[in-house]
């Protein structure tokens, strides 16, 4: 797939895209990108590069101190709620995203939210469930869950709303390798159903396989935009560690 | 991870269970109120209905034994202020100290009360799975202008939610800080600011992340909660509860 899209048939477009905080510290400067329907883009870079406050952007959890970002053509801060429920985010720290007291209710909030009918909640949470393979715990206090778990329930949350576009800010992080893996399969699952995909990750190894795109962020600029074969000299210079090269290239 | 408490949901199939929660919360405020005035009949009378209940529902004591440490020294220490300082007949003395009989009857009255009341909470407790007491709550104020009630059982899910992490960080914290040697110190208001102040640190920023979750989720206060009908074994079950607070009432303070 090609690195660099169209900006017309783009699902995202960023334009200028500047952040300053409250503290006047700029978080991402002059960002332009562009990523195309059913893309897997990955984001990386060191701690404080941006990569966190840009996807905030792509779900209008932050708004553009400068710039424009658009969804499938749509400036973002024109309508939030639309944008939140076409955009979705699996948190680096699934306990914060985790809000219901049970799997079921947990996997049903967002339809709640959206004030689907109960059958349809019931339907869309029961496929949701299925899909991340959680049905059986469905009953389960989601703290009881394991980490890799947890972060299916995530993925299973924003299912049930059927967004186009999926976010995982650090899917990795705190995982052992059956997790990791757990994770890995949703991944793959969810490109394989079309959608696009942005990953913010400092481990690179599980998913550049997978990946039409690298995009190294360093001190909040976009420093590396390219496919990921051709992005992964020098790495360690910009903070982020370099798969290992038996890893990448292989499907898995 | 939590370990489940004593006091947490037991799943089940039983009457308790099945009850709607609106009325479930009804009976406990009732009784709970008629508990606390009724007199030693009445109280017996609740105490014995109580562990006729329990003893139905197979809810057992020692699976609340760790918890009920603390609760059995505060009705130590009531029963003996109350032994000690109502004045009548004297039973025994020592010195200054006197227990008298009016005492001692008048703190087993008052134990027997307390007793009643958390009895009461650990049944609803038990037989009530959280989503249902969210979904009750709401059901219960929703007919009530000025109340926020989508607000309020949003608050009261996320408490349910939060409550496990809030304790695992707990002890998260205090391990930590007995890792690095706090026991020696002996000063009890040192050790608690030193396991608040981060206590509090992680849960305003575990507060700020869930906010932002919850938003990239679409939260909205007009979210749809599909409230049970009420069957007429739940309106039984009203009656009975408003027959049984009236008996014990009418059994004399």
């Amino acid at each position: 797939m090609k690195p660099e899209t169209n900006p017309t048939d783009a699902m995202i477009t960023c334009d200028r895209l500047t952040h300053r905080f409250h503290d006047g510290s700029v978080g991402i400067c002059e960002v332009d990108l562009s990523v195309s329907e059913g893309e897997l883009v990955i984001f990386a870079g060191a701690n404080g590069s941006g990569k966190s406050t840009l996807l905030r952007h792509f779900n209008g959890l932050l708004l553009p101190t400068a710039g424009e970002v658009r969804i499938a053509g749509k400036p973002v801060r024109e309508d939030l709620r639309w944008v939140r429920q076409f955009v979705a985010m699996v948190f680096q720290d699934p306990e914060s995203q985790i809000v219901g007291e049970t799997v079921w209710a947990d996997a049903a909030f967002g339809p709640e939210n959206l004030g689907f009918s109960g059958e349809k909640i019931r339907q869309r949470v029961q496929e949701a469930l299925d899909a991340v393979g959680l049905t059986a715990k469905a009953d389960q206090r989601p703290h009881t869950l394991s980490g890799g778990e947890k972060r299916r329930l995530a993925v299973a949350g924003i299912l049930t709303t059927n967004p186009s576009v999926v976010m995982f800010d650090e899917p990795f992080s705190g995982l052992d390798y059956p997790g990791v893996c757990q994770v890995m399969e949703q991944i793959r699952r969810l490109r394989a159903q079309g959608r696009t995909l942005l990953v913010s990750t400092h481990e690179l190894a599980p998913v550049l396989p997978l990946a039409d795109r690298l995009v190294v962020l360093d001190a909040g600029r976009i420093v590396r935009n390219a496919a990921p074969v051709d992005s992964l000299q020098n790495l360690e210079s910009l903070g982020v560690r370099a798969p290992c090269p038996a890893c990448f290239g292989r499907d898995g | 991870m939590s370990a489940h408490t004593g006091f947490s949901f037991h799943g089940g199939d039983t009457l308790l269970h099945r009850l709607d929660v609106r009325i479930k919360l009804l009976a406990l405020a009732a009784v709970g109120m008629v508990s606390l005035h009724a007199g030693p009949v009445g109280i017996a009378l609740l105490l014995l209905s109580l562990w006729a209940l329990s003893r139905r529902f197979s809810l057992s004591l020692k699976s609340v034994d760790r918890e009920l440490r603390f609760f059995l020294l505060l009705l130590g220490v009531v029963l003996l202020s109350r032994a000690l300082f109502t004045p009548g007949r004297i039973l025994w003395s020592a010195g200054p100290l006197a227990f008298t009989i009016e005492g001692i009857r008048d703190g087993l009255l008052v134990c027997s009360r307390l007793t009643a009341v958390v009895w009461c909470g650990w049944l609803f407790v038990a037989s009530t799975a959280p989503g249902a007491l969210r979904t009750a709550v709401h059901g219960l104020f929703r007919p009530i202008p000025g109340i926020p009630h989508q607000r309020l059982s949003t608050m009261i899910m996320l408490t349910i939610r939060l409550l496990p992490l809030v304790l695992d960080e707990a002890r998260a914290t205090a391990d930590a800080q007995r890792a690095r040697g706090v026991e020696n110190r002996k000063n009890p208001l040192y050790r608690m600011v030193r396991l608040a102040v981060p206590m509090l640190r992680r849960s305003f920023r575990r507060a700020d992340q869930l906010a932002e979750a919850m938003e990239a989720r679409g939260y909205t206060e007009n979210r749809r909660v599909a409230i049970p009908a009420l069957t007429p074994a739940d309106a039984a079950a009203a009656v009975s509860v408003a027959v049984f607070c009236l008996t014990v009432m009418l059994l004399g303070s």
